[in-house]
């Protein structure tokens, strides 16, 4: 009874005066709060009950010396319910930490009364309205303020800065603020972290910001659409090691003076509308890691003076309008891991030493105009896993270093003026996944070796191989793309190939490859779509076509085929796309099943091919080519008038034929 | 507590961007594909090349683009896949082919599938697919199969589909499915012989 008048008192007064019991009772009534209605299956604070012997002793909480609660750490708890103005009862409180949970409602106003605060989290939660500046107004100790990841609305919380003299660490990302960075956020003289991330904000970034001498990490990025550009007063930040101002609508022109943040590590500022050139300034930025610039619309070439940036890991340039030649300097950088330019206009040639650092990872310099060889110790470290080089003017070989590059994952070089043959070892790479050399100049033969178990595609097509097409790629288990089309491969098809299980298209169009069809292809049964056009295949069509349930597109013209087209064909339900012309097929084509779709177009240049529906099979010149069917498992038929009629009709047509 | 607080939160606005990337590059035929990997269940990894964070998804496998690097091909037939097909399907604007058949997947037909003007080949047979044909489905002239046997629609065929001309239907073993034989608004399978 004593304890309840009390509580009355201490909701007007917040004052704690009772002893460890009404603590308790608070406490339980923050539990009830928080789980919420739909507790049911949480049993986040379980230890929680009216039978503990002291509050202190409750998971999450810790007590000083007389008791009273000082820290509150529920965090990761499953709670689904809100947090509830009891909460400002406990003001001795110097820790509040709430993060993680699935809390929603409104921060209560009674939170106001958490004076004694140094750290109040309660990221990555559901709460919702508005986070006045009234609410920590009061919090004159506080240094650690997150309320990342919610659903927080309105403008954000102004005349702050005054009173929170301690506040080292401010994360309002991940919110719905909208309006602007209040001008008052330049003044708190202590702030080291300042994140305004992934919310609606807008207007000018405050110059002003500036002044936050000891800011160490500035996230202004991702959402927000700021007007206007990046303020040159930033190069005052000397302590800043994060600047992320991406995907916020930037205007105008890197400024020069952020060359002066010397300790300047991550620089992110994709995704704007930034014009202008890099600034030679850049180069002074000696602690420089990573450096995104890329998704904009700059212009101009890489400072010759990069290669200074000893610590650069990270550099991102592409989709820029950037150009001139890449300085032959950078291919010294002693940590440069990853390397993406693509889509600019940069010419000459790439670095001769790129790689000797060991560390390459990743290097992207598609669409450009590069020219030259590609640099010999790309893989030195054995670190590269991504090799793009494509659409370039690349000329020379493939440096035999890269046969023996185990960590590479992708090589795409196709459209460059490449030749020699492709380096052996390529083909045994453990990791490699994708190999596109389309539309080079490589010639010599593909090795008779082949092991690489994760090569998912091999495109060659457009180049001037020769040889027989190795049987070892019938070892590449993994295959599901093979395009060889438009080489000089020759002798005969290897049955090998058709063992692969994976394998859904294949194109070797347009080679000399002779011999017949293996009938071994019905085996392969994932393939969707084949291309064996114009080449010299003869012998005929294999039997058991059917079998290939899922292919699409089937392209046997411009070879020597002889025989007739397998009635089976029929039943191949998946076929969209059919090409038997310019061949010497003969016979009756069947004229049922899924051939019905398929009109002259798919037989043309077979002269002793007939069709039954212009009489042309009547003529003596037909061999009596009806092939026989094999089993297959009959589809319903309706039974309605109409299909009545159309079995009947066409019954009828045949009757005439014969 | 605070400085670690502080850091792993740094690392936590990293990775908030890193995911943001591709969305705000706005690769949006990449982003509604990923939505539908995320809606799948694929025991057999089949999606394993399925990469968001690359440029576009024409090196994905089992995807085929064409020189645009729109997305013209989804090969994913008898892939062991279960789940639902999602509504961002429909904005592949240049899809001539999506090949479904023989999964297990469930839930319905997304009426946003009536915006692929493209579309050839709609092939969704043999899974456990119910709800109602989208009449949507009319919108796609240039639709020559649709193959929706096999699954547990329900509701009648959409006579919008009569106004496709060169529509082949297959719908049977759908027991539910109304009236197939709907005034001869489609052609069907005549397999008999």
């Amino acid at each position: 009874m004593c304890c309840r008048l009390l509580l009355l008192l201490l909701l007007l007064s917040g004052i704690t005066s009772c002893s460890g019991d009404s603590e308790l009772t608070v406490l339980l009534q923050l539990k009830s709060s928080m789980i919420g209605t739909a507790g049911g299956g949480s049993n986040g604070l379980s230890d929680w009950k009216d039978s503990s012997s002291s509050h202190c002793s409750l998971s999450g909480v810790t007590c000083d010396e007389d008791g009273e609660v000082v820290s509150l750490d529920v965090s990761y708890q499953n709670l689904t319910g809100s947090l509830p103005p009891e909460i400002g009862i406990l003001s001795s409180l110097v820790n509040l930490a709430v993060a993680g949970n699935g809390l929603t409602g409104t921060v209560p106003l009674d939170m106001a009364n958490l004076t004694s605060l140094k750290l109040l989290n309660l990221s990555n939660n559901g709460f919702s309205g508005e986070f006045p500046g009234e609410i920590v107004r009061s919090m004159t100790q506080l240094e650690v303020l997150d309320v990342y990841n919610n659903n927080l609305t309105g403008q954000l919380p102004d005349g702050i800065a005054i009173n929170l003299v301690n506040l080292k660490h401010l994360h309002l990302g991940g919110n719905y603020f909208s309006g602007e960075i209040p001008e008052s956020y330049s003044e708190f003289p202590k702030l080291e972290y300042l994140a305004l991330s992934g919310n609606s904000l807008s207007g000018q970034v405050p110059a002003s910001l500036a002044r936050l001498e000891k800011l160490r990490e500035l996230y202004l990025g991702y959402f927000n659409t700021f007007s206007g550009g990046i303020p040159p007063e930033f190069g005052l930040l000397t302590e800043l090691q994060v600047l992320d101002m991406a995907s916020c609508n930037l205007t105008g022109e890197l400024p020069a003076s952020l060359g002066r943040l010397s300790n300047l590590c991550g620089c992110f500022l994709q995704m704007n509308h930034l014009t202008g050139n890099i600034p030679t300034e850049f180069s002074m930025l000696s602690d420089l890691s990573m450096l995104d610039l890329s998704l904009n619309n700059l212009t101009g070439g890489i400072p010759e003076s990069f290669s200074q940036l000893k610590n650069m890991t990270l550099l991102n340039l592409f989709v820029n309008s950037l150009g001139g030649r890449i300085p032959k300097s950078m291919g010294d950088m002693p940590n440069l891991r990853l390397f993406q330019i693509w889509q600019n206009n940069f010419t000459s040639e790439l670095p001769e030493n790129l790689g000797r650092n060991g560390k390459l990872e990743v290097v992207d310099v598609s669409f450009n105009r590069l020219t030259g060889t590609v640099p010999e110790n790309l893989c030195q470290g054995m670190k590269l896993k991504s090799l793009v080089l494509m659409n370039n003017l690349f000329s020379g070989p493939i440096p035999e270093q890269l046969g023996g590059c185990e960590s590479l994952r992708r090589i795409r070089i196709q459209s460059n003026f490449l030749n020699g043959t492709i380096p052996a070892g390529i083909f045994n790479l453990p990791e490699l996944t994708l190999v596109d050399m389309t539309q080079n100049e490589f010639s010599g033969e593909l090795p008779k070796e082949m092991s690489g178990k994760k090569l998912g595609m091999l495109a060659l097509s457009g180049n001037s191989i020769t040889g027989r097409i190795p049987a070892a790629t019938g070892n590449l288990q993994n295959l599901q793309i093979l395009s060889l089309d438009r080489n000089r491969f020759n002798n005969q098809l290897p049955e090998e190939i058709f063992n692969l299980r994976s394998l859904s298209k294949i194109n070797i169009s347009g080679n000399n490859i002779d011999g017949g069809i293996p009938p071994e292809i019905s085996n392969c049964t994932s393939l969707i779509s084949l291309d064996f056009s114009r080449n010299n295949l003869s012998g005929e069509i294999p039997r058991g076509m059917d079998q290939l349930k899922d292919l699409n597109h089937l392209d046997l013209s411009e070879n020597q085929l002889t025989g007739g087209v397998p009635s089976e064909m029929q039943y191949m339900s998946s076929l969209t796309s059919l090409n038997l012309s310019g061949n010497k097929l003969s016979g009756r084509v069947p004229n049922s099943g899924q051939l019905l779709m398929f009109d002259e177009s798919s037989y043309a240049g077979n002269p002793d091919l007939c069709f039954s529906y212009n009489g042309t099979c009547s003529s003596q010149k037909a061999k009596a080519n009806a092939i026989e069917n094999t089993g297959h498992k009959t589809t319903t038929c309706f039974s309605t008038l109409k299909l009545v009629i159309i079995v009947l009709s066409l019954c009828y047509q045949l009757v005439q034929c014969w | 507590m605070a400085a670690t607080a502080a850091s792993a939160l740094s690392l936590w606005s990293l990775f908030f961007a890193a995911l943001a990337l591709p969305a705000a590059f706005g690769n949006s035929e990449g982003d509604a594909l990923y939505t539908l990997r995320r809606s799948l269940s694929d025991p057999d990894n089949v999606l394993q090349s399925w990469d968001p964070t690359l440029v576009n998804p024409c090196t994905w496998f089992h995807i085929t683009c064409n020189q645009d690097n729109r997305v013209t091909r989804v090969d994913l037939g008898n892939s062991n896949l279960s789940g639902h097909l999602v509504p961002e399907l429909g904005k592949l604007e240049h899809l001539q082919y999506l090949e479904l058949y023989k999964n297990n997947l469930h839930g319905t037909i997304p009426a946003e599938l009536g915006n692929l003007k493209n579309l050839i080949s709609l092939d969704l047979y043999n899974n456990n697919i119910t709800g109602t044909i989208p009449s949507s489905l009319g919108k796609l002239k240039s639709l020559v199969f649709l193959r929706i046997n096999d699954n547990q629609l329900t509701g009648p065929i959409p006579r919008e589909l009569g106004g496709v001309s060169s529509l082949k239907v297959v719908f049977e073993h759908n027991p539910r499915l109304e009236g197939p034989e709907l005034l001869g608004l489609a052609s069907y399978d005549t397999n008999c012989s």
